[in-house]
């Protein structure tokens, strides 16, 4: 056999060996056998013609040697790949993950309107005994003074009026304020009008019986007290029609 | 001596000048009613704008006062009431006896008091409320010097 001929033939079963050991299927036994007969074949094969060589005999040996060299090794080295493989301990298999745990959870209550049910709504707070509430408007007293002016008595006889039909019900006349001076002041000033606007409509032949009077001074206004604006909205003689 | 002639007016005179005085009565009187009918009109006009006015002013209030609710805990629940004017209103205008204050004007709405809840202090914020108490109001407007003043 020719000396580049065997090259070649050494090669072709070095790379059919990779091939082979590379196979996925193969066990690692196996692999170990293929790469430990090709790295035997090479070395074998390189040793025996070295060896052939060196002899002198014939010139057609050095051939045969490589050859005898190259199978032995190769036979030798896959034993020896073979016995020396060691099985790497399979690792253990990753835990599994724990299993997220789906809690039950209640059903989000709507935002906007809680279940009808019988717990869905807390109890109301009281309602106030006022039924029925009429405003006067425009009975706005000079600074520090409560007395009546000419100008108001339209609409106060509007409000006698209403009262002598309503002759069955009761009515508190309630004083307010805007926040203008202090609160003690407004809190008298709102009683001394209250009670101004209950003696105009005594006068106007209302039932002194049906009629009481509260101040609330600057305590209950109905517009921001900031602005001018609320501030006059504030200012204002109500009656509050009771139950 | 010549006797002085005095005028004397004819029944046919008489009766024109009768005619002629009433229809001039029925003229000014006729219009006196039209322009008083007409300034009527023209209050109960001026009233319809301000009572409109009035009732935006009621509806800045009710986004205030939804605004500034305060909520609190008790018994297992966030509560805050409110008070909010309805948006219906009726309006009207009566003449008076007074020259300062010929008229006076009526308007009337709602008012209701609203509590909002819930489980949450959100909820509760969130909550579009119910009403639990509802009266009429009725505010009385004097007409003073060509305006409306409250």
């Amino acid at each position: 056999m020719k000396k580049g001929k065997l090259i070649q033939v050494m090669f072709t079963f070095l790379i059919l060996t990779l091939v082979i050991s590379g196979c996925a299927n193969m066990s690692g036994k196996q692999k170990a056998f293929w790469t430990g007969a090709a790295a035997g074949a090479v070395i074998g094969g390189a040793g025996g013609g070295a060896i052939d060589h060196n002899d002198g005999y014939d010139n057609n040996s050095n051939d045969d040697g490589i050859a005898v060299g190259a199978i032995a090794g190769g036979l030798v080295g896959g034993i020896i790949g073979y016995l020396t493989y060691k099985e790497e301990p399979l690792s253990p298999p990753e835990p599994e993950p724990e299993p997220i745990k789906v809690v039950p959870q209640p059903e989000p209550e709507p935002e906007t309107q809680p279940k009808a049910e019988a717990q869905a709504t807390p109890p109301p707070p009281p309602s106030p005994p006022v039924k029925e509430k009429i405003v006067l408007r425009g009975v706005n007293f000079d600074f520090d003074k409560s007395d009546i002016k000419p100008v108001f008595e339209p609409v106060l006889n509007e409000g006698a009026r209403i009262l002598k039909n309503r002759t069955d019900v009761d009515v508190v006349i309630e004083g307010h304020t805007c926040w203008t001076g202090t609160e003690s002041y407004n809190q008298k000033l709102s009683e001394r009008r209250a009670k101004s606007v209950r003696n105009y409509l005594v006068g106007k032949n209302v039932d002194p019986a049906q009629l009481s009077t509260v101040g609330y001074g600057e305590t209950r206004p109905m517009a921001d007290n900031r602005k001018l604006e609320g501030r006059r909205m504030n200012r204002r003689v109500e009656f509050s029609i009771l139950d | 001596m010549r006797k002085k002639r005095i005028p004397q007016l004819s029944i046919l005179a008489y009766k024109r000048a009768l005619f002629c005085f009433l229809i001039f009565f029925l003229l000014v009187s006729n219009g006196a009613t039209a322009g008083f009918a007409e300034d009527e009109n023209k209050v109960l006009e001026n009233f319809k704008h301000f009572s409109h006015a009035w009732m935006a002013k009621l509806s800045q209030l009710n986004d205030q006062n939804q605004k500034n609710i305060r909520i609190e805990s008790s018994n297992g629940w966030y509560t805050g009431q409110y008070i909010c004017y309805g948006d219906q209103c009726r309006f009207r205008i009566k003449k008076t006896v007074s020259k300062k204050t010929p008229y006076i004007g009526f308007l009337s709405y709602s008012e209701m008091r609203i509590q909002k809840a819930g489980r949450t202090k959100r909820q509760a914020v969130n909550d579009t409320g119910r009403v639990y108490h509802e009266i009429p109001v009725t505010e009385i407007f004097r007409y003073t010097d060509n305006h409306w003043v409250y």
